[in-house]
């Protein structure tokens, strides 16, 4: 718990940090994919759920939101719904997912993400199609980038403390006993398929608030962002950043925002890149950034502690996704 | 003594594979009834249709009077019955003391809002967990991470788990296997100190322990059960002989 409490002072050292460098809504984006990452991680790392599906309540939730604010309705409206929207539909659709597990587990969330794609796609009408849905109204007092930023901010800092607090309750440890050994985890008296299914909305349900801000970050939610591959990029960052830690997908959200970022104005074809990030990142460093940088750490502090005892023996921590 | 848990006609099969064959069995409360039989017989079976992991093919099995194999698997430790494997079953990369914990918490939550507490919040489910881990003599090991345990340990740990469910009876599946000689003995006598509180169904494969803290033994053999009786009527039977030196293959 202590060692948390470091990490969250170093993210928010670099939440203070980032708009330095970068303009305002891209340094939003990097927090409102941070909830995503570590969200997603909740069921992918803690509770041993491969989903390939999230971008699905990411879409949904920043559509609803969307459409609301054109609507003009206010923000204190609009947000919650796209949340709850979020949660109904990945509560529907995890009730089915959770029946299965392994590759027919990945394949339905894949599944229901083209599903809801297709709808966004050809439901032009309501969602832009192909164009998107742009023309989203922040509301007045958020108007200004820095303040959106720091309103973006402090959601992302309740997102972190509230999943802290799950994934060290009893209901975070349940999650793990499901990752690390789903028959003894029932036969001791959990009903898995009911957690795993709480599982799956936690995440998709703070996922979903990650959508809701997005809608208002370029007043747009174009149609890529509920498309699989979105998806596939929000996996790309649990593993960049590495899914054994729960701040680790945050190192992989931003460095895929500050790549795509980066490299998509000189470079078009930039996801060859991510992809041979990618094949680096799975070949040689399993664990991801999160273990370089902590294995980094331990090399200069190991002198001054007990050398037969390693210094990462909590076990308040999901593990890599290693396949 | 009354009968608290009974078996009638439990049957298995695999295929054209019968494995086990209609099994009758009572086991009375506050006794140590064991099931004993050659590899293969089908007791690990027998266990796994009492504990609803594998589906029935016939036959049911009630406890305090209720149907236990129609059950979801997940619902068998809230009616009482605590079982452990055969093969350590364990969470590898939790603490002991989280392993326990967890089994603990399962039975002794007062409900959903429970879930989202602190864990160190539950002062009563710490208390009986660690207790359960002195038990088992595992103390000096709370904060191990199971996978780092001895297989002696992990057998000591699977039973602390199984214990930890707050049960009524437990079914221990050969605890002792693969222990050396004084692991063997630490495991008998904490099973015999276990009779005082719990009835226990106990597998065993090695005949010579079954014999010194057993009440009753079964015998199957081929997915029958061959014989019942006290360990001294089962010593004098020649049938489990037989089986044992496996003349009736
Ligand atoms: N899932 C299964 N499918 C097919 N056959 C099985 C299965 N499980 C056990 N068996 C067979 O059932 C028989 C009894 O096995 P088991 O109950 O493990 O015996 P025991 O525990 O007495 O050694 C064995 O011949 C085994 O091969
Ligand atoms: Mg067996």
């Amino acid at each position: 718990m202590m060692q948390n409490k470091y990490l969250l002072l170093i993210t928010l050292a670099f939440v203070v940090v980032i708009p330095m460098f970068m303009p305002p809504s891209t340094s939003a984006e990097m927090l409102i994919f941070g909830i995503i990452a570590v969200s997603t991680n909740i069921m992918v790392g803690y509770t041993g759920m491969l989903s390939f599906g999230q971008a699905a309540y990411f879409g949904i939730a920043a559509y609803t939101a969307g459409l609301m604010l054109k609507a003009g309705m206010p923000l204190i409206l609009a947000a919650p719904a796209g949340v709850l929207l979020a949660l109904v539909t990945s509560g529907i659709v995890g009730y089915f997912c959770v029946k299965r597990t392994g590759l027919y587990f990945i394949c339905l969330t894949f599944a229901f993400n083209q599903m809801f794609y297709f709808i966004a796609y050809v439901w032009t009408d309501v969602t832009g199609g192909e164009d998107g849905l742009p023309g989203i109204p922040r509301p007045d007092f958020l108007n200004d980038d820095i303040t959106f930023y720091v309103f973006t901010a402090v959601v992302f800092f309740a997102c972190m403390i509230a999943m802290l607090k799950i994934v060290n309750s009893p209901l975070g440890l349940v999650f793990k006993l499901i990752r690390e050994n789903p028959n003894r985890a029932e036969a001791i008296g959990y009903n898995i398929q009911l957690f795993k299914w709480f599982s799956f909305v936690i995440a998709s349900s703070f996922t979903g608030v990650a959508g809701t801000i997005y809608a208002m970050v370029y007043s747009i939610v174009p149609i890529d962002q509920i498309h699989w591959l979105k998806s596939g990029d929000i996996i790309f960052m649990l593993l960049f950043g590495g899914s054994g830690s729960f701040f680790g997908p945050l190192i992989g959200a931003a460095a895929y925002i500050w790549m795509s970022d980066t490299f998509s104005v000189i470079w078009a074809r930039w996801p060859l890149m991510m992809g041979v990030v990618f094949v680096f990142v799975v070949l040689f460093m399993r664990g991801g950034m999160a273990e370089l940088i902590s294995n980094i750490y331990n090399r200069f502090k190991k002198p001054n502690g007990d050398p037969e005892k390693p210094d990462d023996t909590s076990t308040d921590k999901p593990v890599e996704v290693r396949s | 003594m009354s009968i608290v848990l009974s078996c009638k006609g439990l049957a298995k099969t695999y295929g054209e594979d019968r494995v086990v064959k209609g099994v009758d069995l009572d086991v009375r409360a506050g006794h140590i009834h064991s099931v004993i039989g050659p590899n293969g017989a089908g007791k690990s079976t027998f266990f796994n249709l009492i504990s609803c992991q594998v589906p029935k093919t016939a036959g049911s099995a009630f406890f305090e009077g209720q149907d236990i194999t129609s059950v979801a698997p997940h619902d068998l430790p809230h009616m009482g019955v605590s079982r452990c494997f055969q093969r350590t079953n364990v969470f590898p990369k939790l603490t002991i003391y989280e392993n326990v914990w967890a089994a603990v918490f399962a039975r002794m939550n007062g409900g959903p809002v429970d879930f989202l507490k602190t864990i160190a919040g539950f002062g009563a489910v710490k208390d009986h967990a660690e207790e359960i881990i002195t038990r088992v003599g595992l103390a000096h090991k709370l904060h191990d991470k199971a996978e780092t345990l001895s297989h002696g340990q992990s057998r000591m740990l699977e039973v602390a788990v199984t214990l930890a469910g707050v049960p009524r009876i437990i079914l221990l599946d050969e605890p002792t296997q693969g222990l050396a000689p004084e692991a063997t003995h630490e495991m008998t006598d904490l099973i015999k100190e276990l009779a005082a509180e719990y009835t226990i169904l106990l597998i065993e494969h090695k005949m010579h322990i079954v014999m010194g803290i057993s009440d009753v033994i079964s015998v199957l053999n081929l997915g029958e059960k061959i014989a019942e009786g006290t360990p001294d009527e089962i010593q004098k039977n020649q049938m489990v002989q037989d089986a044992y030196l496996g003349r009736l293959r």
